[in-house]
């Protein structure tokens, strides 16, 4: 799957802004970024519900947009979870499962998707009895049922409890295995580190950085953060003045805990020892390189949930 | 090409959803014979079999004895101001105060039970007296004219037909739409064909549970019977079901969300019930009215389930209403083929 420069337009509201992105086969990519970003219109483009004003689709080679007369046929060979989409709440997950098969030309036996998903004991329950982690695999069950190549994983775990989030990060994880295409939208930041090769991190409508988990620390995050828990509360006159003598800048500062930036990892340990030797005791200290989190945080000014 | 396989899983998942709606089942099930029940008895001629009348208490004992012995009539005796009191509280709709041969009727004329019991006391009257009409006439008994359960029984069905197609039909479809449901399938392989055809498959399941009880219930409470053939009463209201089918799946083109496509439909269903003959003839109408109201798609379909049901028309003689329900089924899907949105 590749897209060059896709845009979109709903109003005054430029959704999406000359995006391109790359998937190859047997790869994950996660689109990160905040509610509200254009990560659903994107997906919205790539799958054919909207087409693209301007900028262009390929689907396993070929050129793929909403209107395309061989859509269905496309579509044969691409399985989608989509966060804001819905399936017949009346029906039992075997049901909806079967409805599913019937629409394409190689499924996978709905027993054997059921048993992948670990819904043998929920399958004949309607998916308006089911908890929102049984019917969030439901609805990645009516993704996968059609032996697809190439899924498509909106928002998969939104509103998902850590066990189910886990339960779906494992699915995921194997589907990855088996050589399935993934491109997953997120705005878990543990999600996509967890499950992409390659992330696109995405603000406003548009890409504002590209690359594997490493690239995108290595190329925006030189420093270390230094974690300090301290036993009684850190005074702002002592902030200020550790700040100016041990040459770092504040992250974060919560009563007795610290967050603070350095290029210089050992010489700022060695000060802050130093600073608080007969101030403050010190409970514990560690450091700890940048995460995507502090891409993130760099590049949009915003932290993630 | 259809996907023979899909159609049957979506026809089967219309099924499904229908019988698992408790809400669908009371309109379906339930509310016919309720309604059949209740109008049937209401409005059952049967029950007005006898001429009720005030009778003064000064009229002459040999008419009061006269009328007393006939069963047709049930006479409530007083004074005559206590009577003009009923009537003009609607509770007796003739008033006779008789004396000396002479007779007087209080009654108002526009009062169709008061005009029947005037007819039929003033000719009693008439004969006690031996005065001969200078035209001899004889009344002759003709069949009994279709009771109003006879005409309200096809009427009904057909109303059914548009109510559970406006609301099962085009209610479902907005209602999917809104739940972004459509939009699932849109990025599926599933053919529109195969998606339309389910819903009229499964329409037409609807409508056999909805014709069967809404008749069954007419035959056991008020003896109601087809008259015409079976079939040909079951192919007519498929071609109505059909036509209403098509006119709900583009009315839900036009509601953004539930609430609007329910106003839409409520704007719409009462005039239709009203001006179509369902509830009382259209012959009650001024004639321009009456005349532009049998194009209203409802006009057709009940006038065709009467025809067959109460003269045992073949569905060859109703080729007019068949072709004007075709019409609307036309229309209707090219203007859901060109306004239809699946998101």
């Amino acid at each position: 799957m590749s897209c060059s420069r896709i845009s979109k337009r709903y109003g005054d509201n430029q959704a999406v802004s000359a995006v391109s992105l790359e998937l190859l086969g047997g790869q994950c990519i996660a689109l990160l970024g905040r509610n509200g970003a254009g990560k659903t219109t994107i997906c919205d483009m790539l799958v054919g519900v909207v087409s693209p004003d301007v900028g262009s689709i390929e689907l396993f080679g070929n050129p793929y947009h909403a209107k395309i007369a061989n859509k269905r046929d496309v579509l044969q060979d691409v399985g989608i979870l989509s966060q804001d989409t819905n399936l017949y709440q009346k029906l039992t997950i075997v049901e909806t499962l079967e409805l599913f098969a019937s629409l394409y030309h190689h499924s996978t036996p709905v027993e054997t998707i059921i048993k992948q998903l670990g819904l043998e004991d929920k399958k004949n329950k309607r998916l308006e009895h089911l908890s929102g982690g049984e019917k969030q695999r439901a609805y990645l069950g009516a993704a996968l049922v059609g032996d697809p190549k190439l899924i498509f994983l909106d928002e998969p775990t939104t509103g998902l409890d850590p066990i189910s989030r886990k339960n779906v990060w494992d699915i995921v994880s194997t589907l990855k295995k088996d050589g399935k295409s993934i491109f997953l939208t997120t705005h878990y930041m543990e999600e996509a580190e967890h499950l992409a090769d390659d992330i696109a991190v995405i603000e406003k409508g548009s890409v504002i950085a590209h690359g594997s988990p490493q690239q995108l620390i290595s190329q925006h995050i030189t420093a270390s953060v230094i974690e300090l828990q301290l036993q009684s509360t850190i005074t702002i006159d002592d902030l200020s003045a550790l700040l100016s003598a041990s040459n770092t800048t504040l992250v974060t500062h919560k009563k007795n805990s610290l967050e603070l930036k350095t290029n210089e990892t050992i010489s700022t340990i060695k000060s802050v020892i130093a600073f608080f030797e007969n101030k403050n005791k010190i409970l514990s200290m560690g450091f700890r390189r940048g995460t995507l989190e502090d891409v993130f945080f760099k590049l949009t000014g915003k932290k993630l949930p | 090409m259809i996907n023979f396989n899909a159609l049957k899983q979506h026809t089967l998942c219309r099924f499904r959803e229908f019988l698992r709606e408790p809400s669908a089942i009371l309109f379906v099930i339930i509310m016919p014979p309720i309604w059949i029940g209740l109008l049937g008895n209401i409005f059952n001629s049967d029950s007005l079999t006898k001429y009720r009348i005030g009778l003064t208490n000064e009229s002459s004992k040999e008419i009061v004895a006269l009328l007393q012995n006939d069963p047709a009539i049930e006479i409530e005796q007083g004074e005559l101001p206590k009577l003009l009191n009923a009537v003009a509280e609607k509770n007796l709709p003739l008033i006779v105060d008789i004396k000396d041969q002479q007779a007087t009727y209080h009654m108002n004329s526009d009062n169709n039970d008061a005009t029947r019991a005037k007819f039929y006391i003033d000719d009693k009257i008439q004969t006690f007296y031996k005065r001969s009409n200078p035209v001899a006439t004889t009344i002759k008994p003709t069949p009994m004219s279709i009771r109003y359960i006879d005409f309200f029984v096809p009427g009904l069905l057909a109303f059914s037909i548009m109510t559970s197609s406006f609301f099962g039909v085009g209610m479902m479809i907005v209602s999917h739409r809104r739940e972004n449901l459509l939009k699932r399938f849109l990025v599926t392989p599933l053919k529109p064909i195969d998606y339309v055809l389910s819903w009229i498959l499964g329409r037409l399941f609807v409508l056999m549970i909805e014709t069967f009880v809404i008749v069954l219930s007419g035959m056991l409470f008020f003896k109601f019977h087809i008259k015409g053939g079976i079939f040909d009463f079951v192919i007519f209201t498929i071609i109505g079901a059909t036509a209403f089918s098509a006119i709900s799946t583009a009315m839900c083109s036009f509601g953004r969300n539930v609430s609007t496509y329910y106003t839409i439909i409520n704007i719409i269903t009462l005039p239709l019930a009203l001006f179509s003959g369902i509830w009382f003839e259209t012959s009650l109408l001024p004639s321009w009215l009456a005349n532009a109201c049998s194009y209203l798609p409802l006009a057709p379909l009940a006038e065709g389930l009467r025809a067959v049901a109460l003269n045992a028309m073949p569905i060859t003689h109703l080729l007019p209403q068949i072709f004007l329900l075709a019409i609307y089924t036309v229309a209707a899907t090219i203007l859901a083929k060109t306004l239809f949105r699946w998101h």
